[in-house]
């Protein structure tokens, strides 16, 4: 048993670790709600007057809206391209699956600069304009690999003999993966778009390298304090993007817990 | 040739149909480097109760993959009701499998459970569900039908991979180990209910088992499987009594295997009586020999003693505890004792 000394000391140490992770976080929030817009401690006041100003603030809804196509669509294809790729990797034994497998999560143990600087020159070469779509490639290389992970860990959980059971009462493989197999890893695929949007929405490396006038919300969030222009604005927005992105974090969390409806 | 039948009371004995449902012939399945089933020829019977013994890693599993349809074979041809059914998909085929671990579909009740052969096969909504109720009384559990497979017991969870399958009256049925995972006393009641209601529904049953007093209960005929080969088949009491090979003899029951005069003999234990003379034995086609008493093992129902002849070979017999007035054999560990045996009760193993 430790001591009484030890649970002390250890607490303490909890608690600074999280002062540590959350106190910029809290302050950010807090100054979301300051009343001035120089930002000085203790705030001058309370305020809720940046929340209107941000709103109607175009750039930021531009790049917001961008910010969720462009998220929406990489998440789409993320999950189409990872199930299928967990499917091959989890079914079959073909020669190149380990290599495949190693591939796939290749650019999320990358660090982003690279998978970044690649895209890059690799549209400039092909003289492919940057764009929407350009962002797009550039983050569904790395929400593959979350899809891709969620559904394969879930795979290799769910017996081989369900799918063969379902066959051998008379289903075809078409309505085995339809009705047996889909919805048993139905929870890994709703985690890995939650958290393949969340990582696509905040990402700034690989879409500084592929976005091209356009801004994500983050490249604005990050333009905005370079030039230390807007900074409440930024404060507000800093404050909402952590509540959409917890939301799908949160969410993914619950869906993927044991003990939770189905599974 | 093997002779003696055993004729089941009170049902038609299979034999005299004589009509084989299952015909397989040349089987064989090779994975990488390995060879799972070597080369099996196997007729089973309509209406029988045919059973796959073996020991893990012998084949039996394999070839009931092989005629499911989740293996496809090297070679070999496997004839279901007539028809070479070796290359066709597991839902092309009127078999059925239950299987070791269940494999109940988690998401779905029991009762979608068991109806979801019967929709695949688009089977009217009324009937579907009359059968699946008939299918659930048949197992005991027409309550549990809302229920969800993570709600109920391993026992309750096997008898619903059971009905998921007879509701589909499959000309022939699959039983993978089905009662392995249970516990020992759950799973003696599921085999009388097993054989009871293969019984009602006259339905083909082929059981795949490493428990060798499953199969013998359970079994019309029993295939005994070694190294991806069939050593012997016949009926339990052809498999127990007159083993065609050393490896059945030691497989299924316990057997001491000596040689005498050039003759390999297989001594069952409970055919071998102790004594502490040969005074009993005078008559009556008894063979005497002496030999050392090594130990002997209470274990309830009988005991078990192991003794060493005076050949070397060791020899065990067992004694049922039937009085304990009487008390059985009074020698101690080491004390000199009479075996005897009938040589009606023994047999030489062929080779």
């Amino acid at each position: 048993m430790e001591s009484r000394l030890t649970r002390i000391l250890l607490g303490t140490w909890v608690v600074l670790v999280l002062l540590f992770l959350f106190v910029p976080i809290a302050i950010i929030v807090l100054y979301a709600f300051n009343a001035s817009n120089v930002q000085s401690w203790p705030i001058s006041g309370f305020s809720l007057k940046w929340f209107p100003s941000t709103w109607h603030n175009d750039e930021v809804r531009e790049a917001l809206w961008l910010s969720i196509r462009a998220g929406v669509l990489a998440t789409f294809l993320a999950v189409i391209f990872g199930t299928a790729a967990a499917f091959a990797v989890h079914r079959f034994r073909f020669v190149g699956r380990e290599a495949l497998s190693f591939i796939v999560v290749l650019p999320i143990a990358l660090p982003g600069i690279i998978t970044g600087m690649a895209l890059n020159s690799f549209f400039v070469f092909w003289h492919i304009p940057l764009s929407y779509w350009t962002i797009v490639i550039g983050h569904t290389t790395f929400c593959i690999v979350i899809v891709y992970n969620n559904v394969l860990a879930r795979l290799r959980q769910v017996p081989r003999s369900l799918s063969e059971a379902s066959m051998d009462l008379g289903a075809d493989s078409w309505s085995t993966f339809r009705r047996v197999t889909l919805p048993t890893i139905s929870t890994a695929l709703i985690a890995g778009a939650l958290l393949a949007f969340a990582l696509s929405f905040d990402e700034v490396i690989v879409t500084t390298f592929t976005a091209g006038a356009q801004n994500t919300l983050p490249l604005w969030i990050f333009g905005a304090i370079r030039l230390g222009q807007k900074l409440p604005e930024v404060n507000v927005i800093v404050l909402v993007v952590m509540a959409v992105t917890f939301i799908p974090v949160f969410l993914a969390y619950r869906v993927t817990q044991p003990g939770s409806a189905k599974s | 040739m093997l002779k003696v039948v055993e004729p089941k009371q009170g049902r038609q004995a299979p034999e005299r149909t004589g009509e084989a449902l299952l015909r397989i012939e040349g089987l064989r399945k090779a994975f990488k480097g390995t060879v799972a089933v070597e080369h099996v020829d196997l007729d089973i019977r309509r209406g029988e109760f045919f059973t796959l013994l073996g020991p893990s890693g012998s084949g039996k599993t394999t070839t009931l993959r092989l005629i499911a349809g989740f293996e496809r074979p090297t070679a070999g041809t496997i004839m279901l009701e007539g028809k070479d059914v070796a290359t066709l998909a597991p839902f092309e085929r009127n078999v059925n499998t239950v299987f070791q671990d269940y494999a109940l579909f988690p998401h779905m009740t029991v009762a979608e459970n068991i109806a979801y052969g019967l929709k695949a096969k688009h089977v009217a909504k009324e009937e579907c569900r009359s059968r699946v109720a008939e299918a659930l009384r048949m197992v005991q559990l027409s309550s549990l039908g809302e229920r969800s497979p993570a709600q109920l017991s391993g026992g309750q969870r096997q008898r619903v991979g059971l009905a998921r399958a007879i509701v589909n009256r499959p000309g022939l049925l699959l039983l993978d180990e089905p009662l392995g995972a249970l516990d020992l006393k759950l799973r003696q009641d599921m085999q009388i209910e097993l054989k009871h209601i293969q019984e009602t529904v006259g339905i083909t049953f082929l059981y795949v088992t490493h428990d060798q007093e499953e199969a013998l209960s359970m079994s019309d005929r029993i295939a005994v499987f070694n190294n991806g080969r069939i050593e012997q088949v016949g009926s339990p009491r052809e498999i127990y009594d007159r083993p065609a090979s050393e490896f059945v003899a030691r497989f299924v029951g316990t057997s001491s295997i000596i040689e005498r005069d050039g003759r390999r003999l297989v001594l069952r234990p409970e055919k071998v009586r102790l004594a502490l003379s040969a005074d009993g034995f005078a008559g009556g086609g008894w063979h005497v020999e002496s030999g050392r008493l090594e130990e002997s093992v209470y274990v309830g129902l009988f005991t078990r003693h192991i003794v060493t002849l005076d050949g070397g070979e060791a020899v065990v017999s067992v004694e049922p505890n039937s009085d304990g007035s009487d008390g059985g054999l009074k020698a101690v560990r080491g004390q000199t004792v009479t075996v005897a045996w009938k040589s009606g009760g023994v047999f030489s193993l062929a080779g």
